[in-house]
């Protein structure tokens, strides 16, 4: 009864109303979240297996001692493309992919405050990934580690484009980031349902806002440092040169700054989508949300305060040191609330152990493991025994591979049928599961030994003798095993897109808004825009929830229905006014070339970030020309 | 492409390296203090992760089986995570930061002054030695005395390198345009290797180097040793190897104090004053023999690809005689 | 729910000032520049700490502050015109935005003009050590900001004379809304990177840190 607006005229109407333009200028032009979004997603899952493939070359060059699989040259530009593809290419892009496209849905509107930005932002990410990996493919990528330390990388040490790559793509990178970030923020403080107030938010919106708001300041200087390490190489100048009194430790604290953020940046988004998932296979309210909010709000203010326990071993007074052991090691008290969460949640509600919430079990489990080698590595003396050794290196990717990977693949599987109308295969999924969790330890856990027999990390070889052959070997075996996972999955996804079973609107009997509408979501979201009044508006209080109608506003006037969203006030969510939105355009596309052309452009010719500049400059004067189309005849 | 030689470790065994490179098995004080707090940090930890796995482990396999409804009260769920997630959690990372300002006071500063300074410097990928007092410069190989510490003062003459000897102490960043220091102090004598732990360029993975703990006496006669500078050469072979040695243009980038001076003031090459008195050849790349140094001289790139010594064509004669010349530095 | 759904269908279109989705993103953007700006300012005073001896360093003098000063002067008179573009935003007089905005392009264009003269009349280029660099690249990055500013205004002056904004339209108002937002960024960050560039030398004196 409550969705009465709903009509089919009005479906038809709103489908015409926000129709995206036919054919290839349609398809280049989109801007719609749910595309963006999705593009975003198999983007940074393509570069996945890119990442997964450069780390096979490494695992198999380092299966036995003295390997000559690979050249010391390639194997350097190997880790290095390895970790800058997963840190830079997969995972963020891949979270701020799934932000975009379920953040809308979530929060029941029907597009994002800036589509075009949207659009624009994509585009720089493919473009800046692909331009690092044509460094690849000549021979010449990056190979100073992920983190890129001068004067290594200066123009002293570096010679030829190797890390002109790495500058000119990274600080790309970060545009689009950024470009998410604004997007997100705006998005989910003025456009949530009439009556969600910030605490009927949903924990994965609110871990997007977080993410956003650490990506608002954790990039920047980023992009300051890898300037400054561009203008090093590209004219002349010596922000890292000691000899004309430039500081190669301005460089470490300034990445770190970024990077130290950047890590929560990656784990904050997947505890807000296990927030979302072990609710809903528990069949009940998550165990203390306010917490949880409060957990993920402190986790992004703490992590700035951390960035010097990577840098430990630099010499830098003991006192200071000990400040930011103290600082890490509270972290774990955020950590520790949202897993008893999560735990409380599970213990008190009634299981349906489907894959989502498999993926979300081996989560907690490794992330558990990688928590406490972190903690581990806190402590300043301990840190100078391991630090860059193979036990840094087990700790971070049980973090990232347990702690991001896994939730992320639980993402997969839980939103796969909102997103295809269709469900993931279980007989893969399960092999795709058991192997992942076995292939990960195998991989991982040997390299915490190696770390203590002393083995550094970033070696392309090792001599025999010193104790290392048989972990060695074990993590070697470990990863083909992994890639066997990563295969069974690739076959289930596609098997699964073009036979899956139908998944119906809501197939694991969901709370939250996006399981309100159809699966493939309409390209307006919602006929009936939903009013909240509750965390879980799709559900009865108490647990064993049973689902019940969402409560829906009149939003589109019969007669004049317009590409508009609902803007609502940024704390409790109360209707204001509607906000007219762009369609589709071809500018979001030619400002990222001209602005990609300026970037990479620096790597050649100075005088090409001229052109380049000048041409974004022609691009953002058609884009407002076009944002400001004249009102539609009166109807 | 080129190939490390394999190094055989017996070469290391032979030199009286005793054990693993691991940190867990520590041989002097810095190394031990930091062995116990690892212990502290495992118990600490792991006690508290594996209690908190088992309860997923349990929760999960109690849920399948247990029929109804789950229940929802909110108070005493706040309350449970308060317990849980805030008061054990700190609690535990309380003590584990008793434990690490412990530790790090006391492998900040050495139980007693150290009598003995030495500099290192790193270098795009090998070790220059220093021991100031004494006028000694040597490469690769660290000598210091038995059961007292030495203070380490390090330095970069390229990019960033980290000296590290696992089983004696943490490592220390050599940042260029800083000095950082460190001490180190051994229990009891013997060879401890020591590897470089910063990514440097290509060779990063074969830049290692020695310490050789000694008595007292034993490190002062080879003190003594080393400070002399290079007896002139004895036999004919080795004057003309002088000669080659010269001719071949070695001078540019090696000293042999005494007879030749690089003709850089800071050599980009090892000192080669007492080089056969060395155990290893190229950063602890291969050991000492007349064998690789002739393989080394002739093609360095062929051991360790990327490092910063061209190839040289020699004639079989000057060869010979360049290795008696080499050999004859000691 | 048995209540009828709540009727919005006469909300208003577009909404002026801090309401507007265009003024929230300008605050976003503004964000970031100023971590981007703070980031400069602290790795200028990094530097300048852990150099030894004279800060600039040896060879090289304090720089002139005159035409930086006189730049900022004129930026910061700016705010004059932005003050009157609000008001005649407020009071819906779109005919005032001409002359205030007009105005605003040629104090701005006046801050990018003594800049670049003030940039090109020092003695030295960025290349002859690390305290060169940041003072290039800390000008220079001041000086993209207000190019970028004056291209903006621009553009909203041949928007504003041809009567664009007399249709009161409030997409395009929060437009303005924005950009004077933007604007008063500009002008307020030039304050603290004059300070750094041309008084801190002076005011901290000429010893170094390290
Ligand atoms: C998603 C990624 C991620 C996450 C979540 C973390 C989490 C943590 N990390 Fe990690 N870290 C990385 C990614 C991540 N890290 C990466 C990529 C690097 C290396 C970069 C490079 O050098 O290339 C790195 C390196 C790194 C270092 C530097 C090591 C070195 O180079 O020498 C340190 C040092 O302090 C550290 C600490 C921590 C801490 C304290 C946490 C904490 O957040 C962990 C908190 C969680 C828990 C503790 C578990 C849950 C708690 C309980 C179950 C309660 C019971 C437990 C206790 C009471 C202890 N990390
Ligand atoms: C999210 C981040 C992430 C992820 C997921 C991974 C995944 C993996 N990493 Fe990663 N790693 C990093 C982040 C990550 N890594 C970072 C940041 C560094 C530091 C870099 C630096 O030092 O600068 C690093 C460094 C690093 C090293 C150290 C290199 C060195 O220091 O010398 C090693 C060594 O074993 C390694 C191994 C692996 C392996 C085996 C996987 C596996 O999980 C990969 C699994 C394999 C696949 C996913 C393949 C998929 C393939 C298919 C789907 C096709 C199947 C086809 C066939 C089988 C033919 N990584
Ligand atoms: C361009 C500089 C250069 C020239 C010329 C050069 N070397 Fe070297 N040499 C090096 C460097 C650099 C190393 C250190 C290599 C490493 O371990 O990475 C080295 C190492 C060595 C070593 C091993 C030293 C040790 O302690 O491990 C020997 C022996 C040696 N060189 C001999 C020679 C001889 C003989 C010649 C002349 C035929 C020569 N070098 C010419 C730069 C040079
Ligand atoms: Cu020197 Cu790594
Ligand atoms: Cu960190």
């Amino acid at each position: 009864m409550s969705t009465a607006p709903a009509e089919p005229d009005l479906r038809q109407t709103l489908a015409r109303v926000w129709a995206n333009k036919p054919g290839l200028v349609g398809a280049l032009g989109q801007v719609n979240h749910k595309t963006i979004g999705v593009r975003y997603m198999v983007t940074a899952l393509a570069f996945f297996v890119v990442g997964g493939l450069e780390a096979l070359v490494i695992r198999a060059q380092l299966a036995s001692p003295n390997a000559g699989l690979v050249s010391p040259e390639l194997y350097n530009q190997l880790f290095t493309m390895h970790g800058s593809t997963m840190m830079f290419l997969f995972v963020v892009p891949f979270l701020e992919g799934l932000a975009i496209y379920l953040v809308p849905l979530m929060i029941g509107t029907r597009d994002m405050a800036f589509p075009r930005l949207n659009a624009f932002g994509y585009w720089v990410y493919l473009f800046a990934g692909l331009a690092l990996h044509v460094g690849l493919l000549a021979g010449v990528a990056p190979d100073a580690g992920w983190f890129n330390y001068p004067p290594l990388s200066g123009p002293g040490y570096s010679l030829g484009p190797h890390i002109d790559y790495w500058v000119a793509t990274i600080t790309l990178l970060e545009v689009a980031a950024l470009a998410a970030a604004v997007e997100l923020i705006v998005t989910i403080l003025r456009q949530r349902a009439p009556g969600m107030t910030l605490s009927r938010m949903p924990l994965f919106v609110w871990s997007a806002l977080v993410m956003a708001f650490m990506i608002v300041f954790a990039m920047p200087p980023l992009v300051v440092t890898s300037l400054f390490l561009g203008l090093d190489r590209f004219a002349g100048m010596h922000f890292f040169n000691v000899a004309a009194g430039g500081e190669p430790l301005l460089w470490q604290h300034l990445f770190w700054f970024f990077g130290h953020p950047d890590v929560y940046i990656m784990l904050v988004p997947v505890q807000g989508a296990v927030s979302m998932i072990v609710p809903a296979f528990a069949r009940r309210p998550l165990a203390g949300y306010r917490w949880a909010v409060l957990s993920l709000v402190a986790i992004g203010f703490v992590s700035f305060g951390l960035w010097v326990h990577h840098m430990y071993a630099a010499g830098l007074p003991v006192l200071g040191t000990s400040f930011f052991a103290g600082a890490s090691m509270m972290i774990t008290i955020p950590s520790a609330v949202l897993i008893f969460a999560w735990i409380l949640t599970l213990w008190r509600g009634r299981l349906r152990l489907e894959l989502p919430l498999l993926f979300v079990i081996g989560f907690l489990v490794l992330l558990i493991l990688g928590g406490i080698t972190g903690i581990m590595l806190a402590s300043q003396p301990f840190d100078t025994q391991v630090h860059d050794t193979y036990f840094v290196v087990a700790h971070f990717h049980y973090v990232l591979f347990g702690g991001v990977v896994f939730p992320i693949f639980a993402a997969i599987y839980y939103w796969f049928p909102k997103v295809t109308g269709r469900m993931l295969g279980k007989r893969l999924g399960h092999a795709h599961f058991w192997l992942f969790l076995l292939g990960f330890n195998v991989t991982f856990f040997p390299m915490h030994l190696l770390g203590f027999d002393g083995m550094p990390r970033r070696v392309y070889t090792y001599l025999p003798g010193l104790g290392w052959e048989s972990n060695n070997l074990l993590a070697t075996i470990g990863a083909f095993i992994l890639a066997l996972g990563a295969l069974a999955f690739t076959i289930n996804f596609f098997a699964s897109l073009l036979g899956g079973r139908r998944a119906g609107d809501d197939p694991w009997q969901a709370g939250t808004l996006e399981w309100a509408t159809a699966s493939p979501p309409p390209i307006y979201n919602f006929a009936a825009l939903p009013a909240v009044d509750d965390l879980e508006p799709r559900w009865t209080e108490g647990p064993d929830p049973r689902p019940r109608p969402v409560a829906s506003v009149a939003f589109d006037a019969p007669g004049d229905v317009r590409r508009e969203v609902l803007a609502t006030t940024a704390l409790d969510a109360r209707p204001e006014h509607r906000v007219p939105l762009p369609a589709s355009s071809l500018w979001p596309l030619a400002l990222a070339a001209s602005v990609t052309l300026a970037f990479v452009g620096a790597m050649t010719h100075l005088g090409l970030v001229v052109v380049g500049a000048a041409l974004s400059a022609l691009a953002l004067v058609g884009w407002f020309r076009q944002a400001n189309p004249a009102p539609e005849a009166p109807r | 492409m080129t190939r490390a030689r394999p190094f055989i470790a017996s070469a290391l065994l032979a030199a009286g390296c005793q054990g693993p490179h691991s940190v867990l098995s520590p041989a002097g004080p810095a190394a031990r203090s930091i062995e116990g707090l690892w212990w502290v940090l495992f118990w600490g930890t792991i006690v508290a992760a594996a209690l908190t796995i088992v309860l997923i482990v349990f929760v999960v396999l109690r849920r399948r089986r247990v029929p109804g409804p789950g229940t929802v009260d909110a108070r005493r769920e706040d309350r449970w995570l308060l317990v849980t997630g805030v008061a054990i959690p700190a609690a535990i990372v309380l003590t584990l930061l008793v434990a690490t300002f412990r530790t790090a006071e006391q492998v900040a500063r050495p139980p007693t002054e150290p009598a003995l300074t030495i500099d290192v410097v790193g270098h795009q990928f090998w070790w220059e030695v220093r021991y100031p007092d004494h006028g000694v410069v040597t490469a690769n190989e660290i000598h210091i005395p038995v059961g007292r510490p030495v203070r380490l003062r390090l330095g970069s003459a390229d990019v960033i390198h980290s000296f590290w000897v696992p089983r004696l102490a943490g490592k220390m960043d050599m940042t260029p345009g800083h000095v950082t220091e460190l001490w180190l102090e051994a229990d009891s004598p013997g060879v401890y290797r020591g590897q470089c732990a910063e990514l440097c360029g290509v060779q990063h993975a074969l830049m290692a180097f020695l310490v050789v703990a000694q008595p007292d006496a034993e490190l002062a006669a080879w003190l003594e040793a080393q400070a002399r500078p290079a007896a002139a050469p004895v036999t004919d072979a080795s004057a003309r190897g002088l000669t080659v040695y010269r001719q071949f243009d070695c001078v540019a980038c090696h000293a042999v104090r005494g007879l030749t001076r690089p003709q850089q003031a800071r050599a980009p090459g090892p000192d080669l004053t007492h080089l056969s008195s060395r155990r290893t050849l190229a950063a602890v790349t291969l050991p000492m023999s007349r064998g690789n140094l002739a393989g080394w001289i002739l093609d360095p790139q062929a051991h360790k690809p990327g490092n910063r010594m061209p190839a040289t064509t020699l004639t079989p004669d000057q060869l010979h005689d360049l290795l008696a010349f080499l050999e004859g530095l000691r | 729910m048995t209540s009828p759904p709540l009727d919005l269908t006469a909300l208003p279109r577009g909404a002026r000032g801090a309401r507007a989705f265009a003024v929230w993103g300008v605050a976003l953007l503004v964000a970031i520049e100023l971590t981007v700006v703070a980031s400069m300012i602290t790795s200028y005073f990094y530097l300048r700490v852990t150099t030894s001896g004279p800060w600039p360093p040896p060879g090289i003098a304090p720089p002139d502050p005159t035409l930086a000063t006189l730049a900022l002067a004129s930026l910061l008179a700016s705010l004059v015109p932005l003050h009157l573009t609000l008001r005649a935003l407020r009071q819906g007089t779109p005919a005032r935005l001409r002359p205030t905005l007009a105005t605003g392009l040629a104090l701005a264009a006046g801050y990018v003009v003594l800049s670049a003269l003030d940039l090109a009349k020092k003695p030295h280029d960025w290349t002859v050590n690390a305290y060169t660099s940041i003072e290039w690249t800390l000008s220079g990055y001041q000086l993209f900001h207000v190019i970028a500013l004056t291209g903006l205004l621009a553009a909203l002056t041949v928007a504003a004379l041809r009567g664009r904004f007399d249709r009161l339209d409030p997409t395009d108002l929060a437009i303005v809304d924005g950009a004077l937002l933007y604007w008063a960024f500009v002008a307020a960050a030039a304050v603290p990177a004059w300070a750094t560039l041309y008084l801190s030398p002076r005011l901290l004196g000429a010893d170094g840190g390290g």
